[in-house]
């Protein structure tokens, strides 16, 4: 999927506004990441990646799962608006 | 005018001190190299390098070099517009420089920032990206709004006290200390930090500055631009800067040990009521603005010894403001200087500049001269100090702040007693 971030990256551009190393085990809520870092890190992702993020990224870090399982909730919200271009 | 409601603060049996300072300013990172630069009265006026001066009227300023995300997170750094990264630079290093005891009751610590603009660099940014389509930051309202700078500084230091941003354009920080002052001196507050910062350094504010006809046009020699109260005037040169002060009754300072830099002795303010952006020619408001600094401090004309002159190096304010302090003190005013000829004009961080000028005035003896005062006007019989340093006399330094819109500040400063 063309310019789509690998799990590595998307977890870079976190770890860069939280200033901490960020692994795909971890879940938000363990990071103490705020309603401020998230914006910032959609916004990042976004315009950095032209990936916008959905519902189901949105979920996934309300039900607090680990970033691995957040990072593939945005990459069905990408397959899909790929799919839909 | 009415009687004050106020008691005088100057004559409080327990006055208001200044026990912090601290700055971040062109050509200065600590308040040790802010006296230096001062007492060199050399401009520190430039050709702007971080600017996209292409095509600009004005092409000049007075930069901050120094990076003040030195002391925040990275989390913090990109939280905040520069504003907000040297306020938080020369807040927190004058919370540092008065040493706060750990048993601060945070419930009375408050913040009371001046400011006149706000987020600059955000502004800028962000509207460049808007207009080309791209999305705008989602910070960007917390990034830019005018009180974040005053806010991050409460959130960083976890003071829940009144944190206010206080907002009279070129007076902004002198209503700043002088608000932060009284309600150090009514009791609400047991420690204030207060000051102004401002980062107007974008092509924006130095093509709206210059349409206004505001700003010297000194392009070739930007050093020698900025000549308060000098004949050959033409105008001011923006500047980028924090200034803060920390304040607190001197009964507290003196129980924990604090030695003060000076009294915050005397403050008053009122309105020209006569016009946006020029100041009354007569100065008459400026005069009792004076006159009423000096009724609070519990003065007469003969208690000052210096005065730390507004000095913007226009020609109609510089004139006006002559009027003024010749209407108070006659014909042989105290010695005068003018600090935006080095550090230029930080808009809502200027008077805190200046303040902290008048602390450090009072702790070394000396008044700083005026940059590039060379040629006096007849139209401001005033005695300027240029070319060095002069022996500060006794008695207290008045401060004055006339701002675009009318908002006249003037604030006294008094050795504190031994």
């Amino acid at each position: 999927m063309a310019n789509f971030p690998s799990l590595d990256e998307v977890l870079r551009v976190l770890g860069d506004i939280i200033d901490r190393p960020v692994t795909g085990d971890v879940a938000l809520a363990d990071l103490s990441v705020d309603s401020l870092d998230l914006l910032e890190w959609s916004f990042t992702l976004e315009d950095k990646f032209k990936l916008a993020l959905g519902d189901e990224l949105i979920a996934a870090v309300d039900y607090g799962k680990p970033l691995g399982e957040v990072y593939d909730a945005m990459l069905a919200v990408a397959e899909r608006a790929q799919a839909h271009a | 005018m009415s009687a004050h409601p106020h008691p005088p603060m100057g004559l409080l049996d327990d006055p208001v001190a200044v026990t912090g300072i601290g700055v971040i300013l062109p050509g200065a990172a600590s308040a040790g190299e802010y006296w230096e630069v001062l007492l060199r009265g050399e401009s520190r006026a430039a050709t702007l390098s971080t600017v996209d001066t292409d095509g600009l009227r004005v092409r000049f300023g007075c930069q901050v070099h120094t990076d003040p995300t030195a002391v925040l997170s990275t989390r913090e750094t990109n939280r905040m517009d520069r504003f907000s990264h040297l306020a938080m630079y020369a807040g927190l290093a004058a919370v540092q420089d008065a040493a706060p005891p750990a048993e601060l009751d945070t419930d009375r610590c408050g913040v009371i920032l001046g400011v006149g603009l706000n987020g600059m660099a955000t502004f800028d940014r962000e509207y460049r990206r808007f207009v080309s389509g791209q999305p705008i930051h989602p910070l960007f309202i917390p990034l830019a709004m005018p009180n974040a700078a005053a806010a991050n500084l409460a959130l960083r230091l976890g003071w829940y006290g009144p944190t206010l941003a206080v907002n009279t354009a070129c007076s902004s920080s002198a209503y700043a200390l002088g608000d932060a002052a009284r309600l150090v001196a009514a009791g609400e507050l047991d420690m204030a930090l207060a000051g102004g910062v401002e980062t107007p350094l974008n092509m924006l504010m130095l093509t709206a500055f210059a349409g206004l006809g505001a700003l010297s046009t000194g392009n070739d020699e930007p050093h020698r631009a900025c000549r308060p109260f000098d004949k050959d005037r033409d105008g001011f040169v923006l500047g980028e800067g924090a200034a803060l002060c920390v304040l607190e009754r001197l009964s507290s300072a003196r129980r924990r040990g604090a030695r003060p830099y000076a009294l915050i002795a005397g403050y008053g303010r009122n309105g020209d009521a006569h016009h946006l952006v020029a100041p009354r020619a007569d100065g008459d408001k400026a005069r009792w603005c004076i006159a009423e600094a000096l009724r609070d401090a519990g003065l007469t004309p003969a208690g000052i010894g210096h005065i730390n002159a507004h000095g913007t190096a226009t020609q109609a304010n510089d004139v006006a403001e002559a009027r003024a302090i010749t209407a108070i003190f006659g014909e042989s005013p105290p010695p005068v200087t003018a600090t935006k000829g080095t550090i230029g004009h930080l808009i809502g961080g200027t008077a805190a500049a200046e303040a902290i000028a008048c602390l450090l005035a009072i702790r070394h003896g000396l008044i700083p001269p005026t940059a590039n005062f060379q040629t006096p006007d007849p139209q401001c019989p005033l005695d300027v100090v240029a070319g060095k340093p002069r022996e500060l006399p006794p008695g207290a330094i008045l401060s004055n702040s006339f701002a675009f819109g009318g908002h006249n500040a003037a604030l006294v400063f008094a050795p504190a007693p031994e």
